[in-house]
């Protein structure tokens, strides 16, 4: 058993305590899905989805590896306990875990983008 | 290495049998892993010995794998209710803490590479559960409310991993 002292980091999860309250953070688990999808270096987007997105009408060609796109929107959903504003995107991206086509690849890694901007 | 192999023997994690006719061994292999600091430098270079649970068959080495999680919707609770009340809050880790959980079920694993005996033909026994069986977060989590339940802790009915400890003049909340 090795004590680990005042709690700092768990769940991947970084935790800093103030006089006012506790503070929240999982900037380090964003930067390890910015790279993880090689986005390290890439232009941020201000929104993490498009407008008037058409995703659940296009008709493209299905991913051949579904499980980057799981493994991916997974992450993601997981940012979301302290991202609540990515919670509408990722809801919408959880609705093609079946059948993930290229363009919703392309949306999910929009919301990687959008983390660049805003790295929490 | 050493550290691992002499975990394993202060566990006794298995004892050395024949095996009984009829019944199939397991296999089981070491894991090397360089263990990283947080700046990028190596900390240690870490040896695991797994089993290979995915032989396992459902009815003769293991039945019951489900193991609770905590839920997020608890953390977040236990840490607003730490916020409101200035409680410290403290985090520890349990070392080979898979190898801790007794083992009900029957399981033969052939002897670990590197490892000789006298006699030829012994295969180990396990008592323990060892990394990488189907069982290992059940058995774990089944020894650690035990041991939580014995010093007093309750176990939360709405999250079984929440466990709580009321004092006098302080309380205290342990989560997994």
């Amino acid at each position: 058993m090795k004590d680990l002292g005042v709690l700092k980091y768990f769940l991947r999860i970084e935790v800093a305590r103030y006089p006012t309250g506790i503070f929240l953070c999982q900037r380090k688990y964003a930067r390890d899905i910015k790279s993880e999808a090689k986005l390290l270096g890439a232009k941020p987007t201000a929104t993490p989805l498009e407008q008037n997105h058409r995703l659940s009408l296009v008709d493209g060609s299905l991913l051949s590896n579904p499980e980057q796109y799981w493994r991916l929107v997974g992450r993601l959903i997981y940012l979301c306990f302290t991202r609540p504003e990515l919670s509408y995107s990722v809801h919408i991206l959880s609705q093609f875990m079946h059948e993930p086509q290229t363009d919703h690849w392309e949306a999910a890694l929009r919301v990687v983008r959008f983390l660049k901007g805003n790295p929490g | 290495m050493q550290t691992e192999i002499q975990a394993l023997e202060r566990n006794n994690t298995w004892s050395l049998q024949h095996l009984p006719p009829g019944k199939k061994a397991l296999g089981c292999k070491w894991v090397y892993r360089i263990k990283h600091n947080s700046d990028g430098t190596i900390e240690r270079f870490k040896a695991r010995l797994v089993i290979l649970g995915n032989h396992q068959v459902e009815g003769v080495n293991y039945t019951e794998t489900f193991a609770s999680v905590a839920k997020m919707v608890t953390v977040r609770t236990v840490l607003a209710v730490a916020a409101t009340k200035a409680w410290e809050l403290h985090q520890m880790d349990v070392h080979n803490a898979f190898l801790h959980g007794d083992l009900h079920e029957e399981v033969f694993m052939k002897m670990p590479p590197g490892f000789s005996t006298e006699q030829q033909d012994m295969i180990c026994k396990l008592r323990k559960s060892l990394y990488g069986l189907k069982q290992d977060p059940r058995c774990w989590f089944a020894k650690l409310s035990a041991a939580l339940k014995s010093y007093g802790f309750n176990q939360s009915y709405l999250d079984y991993s929440l466990f709580t400890l009321h004092q006098e003049d302080c309380g205290s909340c342990l989560r997994r």
